[in-house]
This record gives C-alpha cells, structure tokens and sequence, in this order.
C-alpha cells in the first residue's frame, strides 16, 4: 500500500514489541513518541565569526504511554525489558494498512507503573534504540 | 526484575529479565494456562507378529516321518 499523502491521525497508532521473536501487539498503548537526534562536533576556530560543526553520530529514543494490562504479553514483555537484551520494536504511526512503519532493535531503559486517585493505572515505557530506526512504507 | 512465568504443564517460577525473551521462545508464558497439558505417557506400541512362512511338505524324506515305504 502506498504512503499515505494525507494528514495521518494518531488515533489509529500501533506498536508491536517482540515476544520470543514475533512481534506482537502491544494493548491499550494511550500514545507514543520516538527523538532521533545527531551529535554536531564543533569545528570553529579563533578568528572565526560564526561557529561551525561537523554532523556526527545519530541516536534515537522512544516512549511508549500505556495503560497498564497484566493480561497481554506485549505489555508483560515490557515490563520485562529493563536489563536484558536488545529487542525489537515496531512502531506504526497511522496504523498498519496505511503509512509507515518504523522499526529498530531497542534496549528498554526503563518502565514505571503509576497508580493514582483519580485515574486509571497507567504505565510509562522508555527505550534506546542500538543502531538505526528502518522507516518503510506500508 | 523478575517475573512469574508458566509451562504448558502449569509449573511455574520465576524468571529474571534477562531470561524472559529466552523462556518466551521455548514455549513459556506469562499466563497460566488453563488447560493443563500433561506429561506424555511413553508410547506403547501393540507387539508385531511375524507372519509365519508355511512351507508345504511335498516329499518327505526323513525316516522318522517317511513311513509310507514301511506300511508297503
């Protein structure tokens, strides 16, 4: 299927997170984001005017918002992140029949569970991703 | 961080972070299962008879059952 040329909604955002190697579902995500970012290594030298760089290395980050499942093996995987090895991640912005998707090996550097008075329990996932994010068309 | 994690037989124990993807592949949950299955019995296989091979006396030469030149 073809990018999509239109103004993507969130609303219909995926993520899929490995399970002993498939990707599968992750439920009840409220949202998620990822940063991809370039060191700049600077090159200016004295009699300059304005300060110069050189592009360096790239990384990328992700967060995932949940509300909190015991009963879905994505979620649970998840949760079992901190600590082990790298695993892969799929992100689907504008769902999976339409737009992209962006994939990557991610290391989970952390997960919180929240609990308040007023709300639902929610859940909030961070990863690194260990080499480049594949953007690719659905 | 760890987690409880189930086998197809119920058992359980649990699994530090770091073994749980390796548990995932090798048929572990996260949730009991609620069909237990039970360990398989050893297979026992029906005894298999070898078909005889019946040999039609024709001539018989042996003294002890050749008495027919005897009773003559």
């Amino acid at each position: 299927m073809a990018t999509n040329t239109a103004v993507y909604s969130g609303h219909s955002g995926v993520a899929k997170f490995d399970v002993g190697g498939s990707a599968t579902v992750v439920a009840s995500i409220t949202g998620f984001g990822i940063s991809n970012t370039g060191d700049a290594y600077e090159t200016t030298v004295l009699g300059s005017s304005a300060r110069t760089y050189l592009p360096g290395l790239t990384s990328a980050t992700g967060t995932i918002s949940l509300l909190w499942r015991d009963d879905d093996a994505a979620q649970l995987a998840l949760y079992s992140g901190p600590g082990a090895a790298a695993a892969t991640l799929e992100l689907y912005p504008s769902g999976v029949t339409a737009g992209i998707k962006l994939s990557g090996e991610v290391i989970v550097t952390s997960h919180s569970i929240d609990t308040g008075l007023d709300g639902a329990v929610t859940s909030e996932v961070a990863v690194t991703f260990t080499g480049a994010i594949t953007k690719a068309d659905l | 961080m760890a987690i409880q994690m189930y086998d197809k037989q119920g058992n359980s124990k649990i699994v530090e972070n770091p073994q749980v993807q390796d548990h995932l592949r090798s048929g572990w949950k996260f949730k009991k299962p609620a069909v237990v299955e039970k360990p398989q019995k050893e297979i026992q296989t029906k005894p298999h008879w070898r078909q005889r091979r019946r040999i039609k006396i024709l001539k018989a030469e042996a003294d002890v059952i050749n008495n027919n030149n005897k009773e003559k």
